[in-house]
């Protein structure tokens, strides 16, 4: 399962993005449960306050006429709602009603409500207190809570899924094509070349295909440059005989052991053994020994000898009309 | 023939008599009448609402009390009550037809007329109504004015 998604782009990419969201989102909602259970609690404080509005102005009746049935079915009415937890009804004389105390479900305390007369807005005729179903509320509040946490880790997860989706369908599956086209390129023999995609002609996918092609091109051209070259070496090569390594010498005759342990004559070796191919003549050295005091070869050398000085000294003198 | 000019400015100058004349009958001055034998003698605004809007039956001085209401569409009704509760004919209804509907309280016996009420205020101790300052005389005995 690790080995398929870590081989496949797309879930590689969505599972980060899902496992980034879920985190964030996570976080997200534990920073604002806080405040979405405080948001809560104050809207059902605000409802409860809107109850009390709704029915202050028959409790204003019943308690100005001190009519005690009457409060009584003011203050049930009220009961009836499940946010208020306690009911406490009075003026200065009396207590005109009084609920049965629900202490372990009203934990936010007392909240008054002062009553004024009907006919008149400045006569203070009695109170009304009541308690709030705290553990309804908190209940209420923590669902509220938790609803939008579980929606929004939902809404992420659904962003990752779909992300998912448009990253196989946009870039993995194209990404896939190149790859499947490149493994089937051999440069220098295949003159095939990555298609352009649709819809990705200006895109990093339309760059990575062109620039990928240029690429082939230049591996084309360089593999047929190094294969020309090569042939031409080989040819060279084989055109050219080269002697190299220690060659066995006679230090008197001056022949030579070739491979076969036979003693050849230096010219015999060289011409076998290379392209070279010998023309024979005579050094002076030699020349002078073996005609050295002979009168043909004395006068011819001097012949020589004299024309050579002169050659020298024309060339010398036209050197010097030259500058 | 009348000109059309001359029947507007004679609309317009009866109608603007008819509304002096309702106005007038609006800011006639009120008095709370009691029968003269009645000890009381001076009542507060708040003990005449608490009577009239059904919190108490007896006066202060103990003696038990009959209000009485002049009739639902008069002027001298919307008048009183406005000055006394500052509320209007229609919401007192609403709040007796709260109260019969529970048959908590009675609202004040309704008479039929000005000279009804003066003759009934006169014939029982007990009574205690409003009218018109206009038509007061010596036979009852004023508790509380409503003046300009």
């Amino acid at each position: 399962m690790i080995n398929k998604i870590k081989s496949h782009l797309h879930l590689k990419l969505s599972l980060t993005i899902t496992v980034g969201a879920v985190i964030v989102a996570t976080v997200v909602s534990a920073v604002f449960y806080t405040s979405s259970f405080k948001r809560e609690f104050k809207s059902y404080e605000n409802v409860a306050a809107q109850l009390i509005e709704t029915i202050s102005y028959s409790a204003a009746i019943a308690v100005y006429l001190n009519n005690h049935e009457m409060v009584s079915e003011v203050a049930e009415s009220l009961l009836q709602n499940d946010i208020i937890a306690n009911v406490l009804i009075k003026n200065e004389k009396e207590v005109f009603y009084e609920s049965d105390a629900k202490s372990s479900t009203s934990r936010g305390g007392w909240i008054q409500y002062i009553i004024y007369a009907p006919f008149s807005s400045n006569e203070q005729i009695g109170t009304l207190s009541y308690t709030l179903n705290f553990s309804l509320i908190e209940e209420k509040a923590n669902q509220v809570a938790l609803r939008n946490a579980v929606t929004l880790i939902a809404h992420s997860m659904l962003v990752a899924i779909l992300s998912m989706v448009l990253v196989y369908v946009s870039l993995t599956m194209n990404l896939r094509e190149i790859v499947h086209i490149l493994h089937r390129i051999k440069p220098g023999e295949s003159k095939e070349r990555l298609p352009l995609l649709k819809g990705h002609l200006h895109d990093e996918l339309g760059l990575l295909v062109r620039d990928t092609n240029i690429l082939l091109d230049s591996a084309d051209y360089v593999i047929n440059q190094k294969e020309e070259l090569i042939v031409g070496l080989e040819k060279a090569l084989q055109e050219i005989k080269t002697l190299q390594g220690i060659i066995p010498i006679c230090s008197k005759c001056r022949k030579i052991k070739d491979g076969e342990g036979y003693w050849q004559q230096v010219e015999e070796y060289i011409e076998k053994n290379s392209e070279a191919v010998f023309s024979h003549g005579m050094c002076k050295d030699c020349t002078d020994e073996l005609y050295g005091g002979l009168d043909w070869y004395e006068e011819a050398r001097d012949d020589i000898l004299s024309s050579e000085k002169e050659c020298i000294n024309n060339d010398l003198g036209k050197s010097f009309s030259k500058t | 023939m009348m000109r059309p000019q001359v029947f507007f400015i004679l609309l317009i100058v009866s109608l603007f008599c008819c509304a002096s004349y309702a106005d007038a009958d609006a800011d006639v001055d009120l008095v709370v009448i009691v029968n003269p034998d009645n000890k009381v003698s001076q009542m507060k605004k708040n003990e005449v609402v608490d009577l009239f809007m059904g919190r108490y039956v007896i006066f202060p001085t103990g003696v038990s009390a009959l209000p009485l209401d002049q009739p639902v569409t008069s002027e001298t009704r919307k008048r009183f009550y406005d000055l006394l509760t500052g509320k209007s004919v229609a919401q007192v209804n609403a709040y007796w037809a709260r109260l019969i509907f529970t048959g908590r309280a009675s609202p004040p016996r309704v008479m039929p007329d000005v000279e009804t009420t003066l003759r009934v205020v006169r014939e029982n101790k007990d009574a205690i109504a409003y009218i018109p300052k206009n038509d007061l005389d010596s036979t009852v005995k004023v508790v509380l004015t409503f003046d300009q």
